[in-house]
């Protein structure tokens, strides 16, 4: 065997490996600040879509805590299988704290978890808004939950507990169902009540 | 725990499955299903580098990568080291377990290539699955694959006798054959 | 004359060895990606750069590479371009990266990029490689927009997102989920037998001597490295290992990483 070839061999190799490994350092270098900013505006926009009056969103230190804390009480109000991810507070131009922006996962969708941000005033305890963060349903039918005809149903209501309609005209504390997707709009609510107990029984503003 | 890492299994096994809606590996998918006894085998040394290589991965990225802040380089760390994991079995393989050799070793320089494969790794990496979770998914979703080619294979030999439109033989079917299990395969989702 | 040179190699890629309606290379991307047109161009351009610039890497690169590390390096070149794009596309493009999503990365086994590597850029020079890259890389994206224009007219009405069908029309869901994939593929062959056109995987197919890869990506290697009507024609066999092992390499690449 040829000891000198094979050194030689794997020198080139080497070479060739450490060459890369710069190259991508340095591109690495350069798009990672990009990237994190665009990450943020992405997510800034989900924010305001879903908290239209709000100006800027701010992190609590003590919301992990929380929503470890009351984990257990949430998963037994029998609203499926659904779990507080995030809790921010929605600041209005002044910095005055005038609702939250919850993030909510059901793991009950037709095609596995539906992650949704809900905004919900501080006064009265109304939905502002719910995005999408997460959602494989299936398209055509559970992926129209993205769609006006269902998103734009929720600001203004209020309830304790939501439930869904299939037919007729929704009330004030009913979700409308996507015709052909009752499972995909279970989750949605199942979220958006999670997220709604939360804030009125388990999240306490310090200010 | 143990529950999280059934529905890792059902998801990537059944409900998502690699090849009929991940369209990983559609290539052997296709080209090896000529006949049961083939595909069980590829299948085998599917299920052995996949859960192997997902091992591999996952500690590399979680102990070496996540650490050093260079979880960018994930892409091409894991198609060398898979492609030198692949290496190493077959020689282990042909030195060790002879039996085992004859049985799946001819399948394992084809593996190298196969999507699926790096496709698992990365899926990993992106969903920041831990050792246990990386190694079920990567088992499960190659069991998916198994289950895939095997039904596929069955079903071409049984194909074989029938009379398909010339123009549709060959590729065709077979691609209407894929489209229809993988429209059962959508029943699936419902059990989640 | 010298011009033509390069122009044959566009019109190679595009029409004559077209790598996924002809030779049939990248089916995995394809299936996966072409939901929308929108997504197939896009999957189609990053893969056009990578190719054009691991084809140029490697055929500069070509007498320094020593025969027996090949396919490892070959494989490192690639991977770094891939990641290169995939951050550039991340940075750039965020609503394309989020809708292509695993697949970038997997553009590391695209079988086209090693497959071009193999059979081109290691047998000629950097610019008219950069050409067949270009070549088959706008054959592959033209491949993929049609598809995909094709899938998402059907499954949503809609073509590069906007309303093209009658108001009364209903989407056939189906074609932009999954079996619609498998469906379009299959339809797409079948014409292709009809009318006798070449094609890889069909059987009628003439001079298979220039077709590299069966449909099947795991032969591609082989096929890659002895491009014969043998190794073709017996997809059955897989037994055949690639012809050049490289069984010393391995020990440096878990050192290196």
């Amino acid at each position: 065997m040829d000891v000198k070839r094979i050194i030689k061999d794997a020198l080139i190799l080497c070479a060739i490996t450490l060459i890369a490994g710069l190259a991508l350092g340095a591109t690495h270098e350069v798009t990672a600040p990009i990237i994190a900013d665009v990450r943020e505006a992405k997510a800034q926009a989900t924010y305001k879509e879903v908290y239209p009056e709000a100006v800027s969103f701010e992190e609590r230190d003590s919301v992990p805590n929380v929503i470890s804390v009351s984990k257990l009480a949430i998963a037994n109000q029998g609203f499926g299988d659904v779990s507080i991810d995030d809790c921010l507070l929605a600041k209005d131009a002044e910095g005055k704290t005038i609702g939250f922006l919850v993030t909510a996962t059901s793991n009950e969708g037709y095609g596995g978890a539906v992650q949704i941000s809900v905004g919900i005033d501080r006064e009265t305890r109304a939905l502002t808004g719910v995005g999408f963060l997460t959602l494989n349903e299936t398209a055509g039918l559970g992926m129209k939950a993205k769609e006006p005809l269902f998103r734009d149903q929720f600001p203004g209501k209020k309830a304790d507990r939501f439930s869904v309609v299939k037919s007729g005209t929704a009330g004030n504390s009913e979700i409308q169902a996507i015709s052909g997707a009752t499972r995909t709009s279970k989750a949605v609510t199942g979220a958006i009540n999670a997220a709604v107990y939360f804030i009125n029984n388990c999240f306490e503003l310090d200010d | 725990m143990l529950a999280k890492l059934l529905i890792i299994a059902v998801s990537s096994c059944l409900v998502s499955n690699v090849v009929l809606s991940q369209f990983l590996g559609i290539c052997s998918f296709v080209g090896v299903s000529t006949d049961v006894k083939t595909s069980a085998g590829m299948g085998g040394a599917v299920v052995f580098v996949i859960t192997l290589a997902s091992a591999v991965a996952s500690l590399i990225y979680n102990y070496v990568l996540t650490p050093l802040n260079i979880t960018y380089l994930k892409t091409i760390v894991f198609i060398v080291v898979i492609a030198a994991l692949v290496q190493i079995v077959e020689m282990f393989m042909h030195k060790c377990m002879l039996s085992l050799y004859n049985a799946l070793g001819v399948y394992l320089p084809l593996i190298t290539t196969n999507c699926a494969v790096l496709g698992v790794a990365l899926t990993n990496a992106q969903n920041s699955f831990g050792f246990v979770e990386s190694v079920v998914n990567g088992f499960a979703t190659a069991l998916g694959y198994c289950i895939a080619i095997i039904l596929l294979a069955g079903i071409r030999e049984h194909m074989e006798g029938n009379d398909v439109p010339h123009s549709w033989q060959g590729m065709p079917i077979v691609l209407i054959t894929a489209a229809l299990m993988s429209i059962s395969f959508f029943g699936f989702s419902g059990i989640m | 004359m010298k011009n033509n040179k390069y122009l044959e190699r566009i019109y190679n890629g595009v029409w004559k060895e077209n790598p996924l309606f002809v030779l049939v290379l990248g089916t995995c991307p394809t299936l996966a990606v072409t939901t929308s047109a929108t997504n197939g161009f896009g999957m189609g351009l990053a893969a056009t750069a990578v190719l054009i610039l691991s084809n140029i890497i490697i055929s500069a690169l070509r007498n320094v590479i020593p025969g027996k590390v090949r396919l490892p390096a070959e494989i490192v070149i690639v991977a770094s371009l891939v990641t290169v794009c995939d951050m550039l596309m991340e940075a750039f493009t965020p609503e394309l990266y989020d809708s292509l999503g695993i697949f970038i990365p997997l553009i590391v086994v695209n079988c086209i990029i090693l497959g071009r590597a193999e059979a081109f850029a290691l047998k000629n020079k950097p610019l008219v490689s950069a050409f067949d890259g270009l070549g088959m890389g706008l054959g592959f994206t033209v491949a993929l927009v049609l598809i995909g224009g094709f899938r998402e007219i059907l499954g949503a009405g809609t073509i590069f997102g906007l309303k093209v069908m009658p108001a009364g029309y209903t989407p056939i869901s189906i074609f932009i989920l999954a079996p619609g994939a498998f469906l379009v593929y299959a339809m797409l062959t079948a014409l292709q037998n009809k009318l006798k056109l070449p094609c890889a995987t069909n059987g009628d197919a003439k001079d298979p001597d220039h077709v590299m890869c069966d449909g099947n990506c795991t032969m591609c290697r082989i096929h890659s490295l002895a491009p014969t009507a043998e190794t073709i024609n017996a997809p059955k066999k897989p037994a055949a290992k690639p012809a050049e092992p490289k069984a010393e390499t391995p020990a440096t690449e878990i050192k290196e990483n």
